[in-house]
């Protein structure tokens, strides 16, 4: 960040950065790639001190906590679960009202004697004292389990790491549990899981985010208030 | 930092009972440390990929890379001694993750008692060495709150409930506490169902003939009578008379006393004959045990006895020790009985007794 610009993160495909523009343009920003559609350097109208980076929300998130990235938007659950300081690295300025997740703790819909996290840390323990291992919770959020598991008083388990599908894994025999984003409950319940009652970690949605670890020069100071005010 | 003379004058005080100097791995499978320590230790681990994708963690600690090298080793007794740099993330500010540790482990002794006087005492002289005066040394007994549950007068309903938190005070507490509020909730109709069915297979059975109806599945970990036998232990609970404010009460404060050992061992055979349990041969134990402690610490060394062991210490199932400077609250040595950690690691194959002990010699030396 050598120059005066203020780098600005959007993501870069599909529904969520549709969304993050029409967001931006009912506040006078209209965005124009510079590449063409499949560009991923940007900028906005009339704005030429902010280069905007059309990048994944999950890059977005580790640049605002690194302060290689001014301002971004991007989903809470990534930044809540990149860091265990979030807040004194990043300042949520806005919630947008979109790309909403829950993070949610999930189990097989067969676990009728189940509906709380009370319930599953004495499953947890009957698993461990039966088969002398713990429960294994399949999961991309390994820091907001570990947390929420701990308050719950959930001991007895193993986080197996699950990018992606991770709705079949208690299926496919890789994990009993899992803790993972849903929406609408759908893929949760085509899967044969459940929500357990008190099982939401986090309800996430799309913020405006401000990295409080990059340095701004007093030109970026001026410009970053200047945008925030836009932002209302 | 430790000089060449004192790492010298460290190493032969760990040896004074004999034992062979071992290099243990750096880097371990993570899914064995954290199936053994629990997912609590995660944020503190530093991890690694080995090139066929393996998980791989630094040890955060000497205990288990040492269990494995024995493990691997197939002998059945062993006298290790180690030394070398364990890696843990602190919990404030992320600083001086790197911190060498010296110790003794020990497996299959005949007699455990000299087993754990002798650590103990190589690890206090070790301590001395380095210029420890007095200090403070803690002492619990791992499984003191589990035998405490198993023969104190409690309703059996409440028994099983507090059971599987036994080595976590902290939580077993938050259970004695719920076991007094009187329930409001009525058993549903399916655990009254399975409360009036005293046959195992016809629970289950129930169970299945259930999930069929509704198209649920219990997934593999668990089979129908698992689910049923906790239904079952859940309207027992909620169709139970409240634990007695009275014995909560005694359970609490002993589970929470915390002080000179014979201010504490007189309190627990106190408190445990009103609620049916014997601490005599306990407390005598134990003061035997304290008599030969005490000819090895400095007089004016403050020891205390503590029956709730911090979380940590999980896996500890016999005498824990825990050594301070007198005006630190940081931990220069710590160890103790832990028989049930080579069962574990080998999934019941080996039963090998363990014991052992570390010291952290920059606490008093400073450096890393």
């Amino acid at each position: 960040m050598a120059g005066d610009e203020i780098i600005f993160g959007l993501p870069s495909k599909g529904r969520l950065k549709e969304q993050c523009e029409a967001w931006l343009v009912k506040r006078g920003l209209f965005l124009k790639q510079t590449g063409g559609e499949r560009g991923y350097a940007a900028h906005f109208d009339g704005e030429p001190m902010v280069e905007v980076r059309l990048m994944s929300s999950s890059e977005i998130s580790k640049s605002l906590l690194a302060g290689e990235m001014h301002l971004g938007i991007t989903g809470e659950d990534l930044i809540r679960e990149q860091s265990p300081k979030s807040d004194e690295q990043v300042e949520f300025v806005h919630k947008l009202g979109f790309g909403r997740a829950d993070v949610v703790v999930a189990v097989p819909d067969g676990w009728i004697d189940v509906s709380t996290m009370g319930d599953l840390a004495e499953v947890a323990s009957d698993i461990r004292r039966t088969s002398g291992k713990r429960m294994r919770i399949a999961t991309k959020f390994a820091r907001l389990t570990t947390e929420f598991f701990e308050k719950c008083g959930v001991l007895d388990y193993r986080i197996v790491y699950s990018g992606s599908a991770t709705e079949g894994a208690p299926a496919n025999g890789i994990a009993e549990a899992i803790v993972d984003i849903t929406t609408s409950g759908a893929t949760l319940i085509a899967n044969n899981l459940k929500i357990i009652d008190d099982g939401l970690i986090l309800s996430s949605q799309a913020c405006l985010i401000k990295s409080r670890t990059a340095i701004l020069s007093p030109k970026q100071s001026a410009l970053m208030n200047e945008l925030t005010r836009k932002f209302g | 930092m430790i000089d060449i003379q004192q790492s010298v004058k460290i190493k032969n005080t760990l040896a004074q009972n004999g034992g062979e100097w071992v290099d243990l791995p750096l880097l371990l499978p993570s899914s064995t440390v954290l199936e053994l320590a629990g997912e609590g230790l995660r944020p503190r681990l530093y991890f690694a990929n080995s090139p066929d994708g393996e998980e791989l963690c630094l040890r955060a600690d000497l205990t288990i890379p040492a269990a494995v090298t024995f493990i691997e080793s197939g002998a059945k007794q062993a006298i290790y001694l180690c030394s070398g740099k364990v890696f843990r993330a602190q919990k404030e500010n992320g600083v001086n993750p790197e911190f060498r540790q010296m110790g003794i482990e020990r497996y299959g002794d005949s007699d455990k008692q000299i087993a754990d006087f002798e650590v103990f005492s190589s690890i206090y002289k070790t301590c001395k060495t380095i210029g420890l005066n007095g200090g403070r040394l803690i002492l619990s007994d791992g499984g003191l709150v589990e035998r405490i549950l198993k023969t104190a007068n409690l309703p059996a309903v409440w028994r099983e409930y507090f059971m599987p938190q036994a080595n976590v005070v902290s939580e077993l507490l938050k259970r004695i506490n719920l076991a007094t509020i009187p329930n409001t909730d009525a058993p549903t109709a399916i655990e009254k169902s399975l409360l009036a069915i005293q046959n195992d297979q016809e629970a289950a059975n129930l169970v299945e003939e259930i999930l069929d109806i509704s198209k649920l599945k219990q997934g593999l970990a668990r089979d129908t009578l698992d689910i049923a036998k906790r239904l079952r232990q859940k309207a027992k609970r909620q169709t139970a008379e409240p634990l007695s404010k009275e014995i909560a009460n005694i359970l609490q404060e002993v589970l929470q006393l915390k002080g000179t050992p014979s201010t504490v061992f007189e309190k627990v055979q106190s408190l445990g004959k009103s609620i049916g349990v014997d601490f005599t041969d306990w407390a005598k134990e134990w003061d035997l045990k304290i008599q030969k402690i005490q000819t090895v610490i400095d007089a004016d060394c403050e020891v205390i006895f503590d029956v709730a062991m911090p979380k940590r210490f999980e896996y500890y199932d016999g005498i824990r020790f825990e050594i301070f400077t007198k005006d630190s609250d940081k931990s220069l040595a710590s160890g103790g009985r832990y028989d049930g950690l080579i069962a574990e690691l080998t999934k019941g194959e080996k039963n090998i007794s363990a014991v052992g002990a570390v010291i952290r010699p920059e606490v008093i030396l400073g450096g890393k």
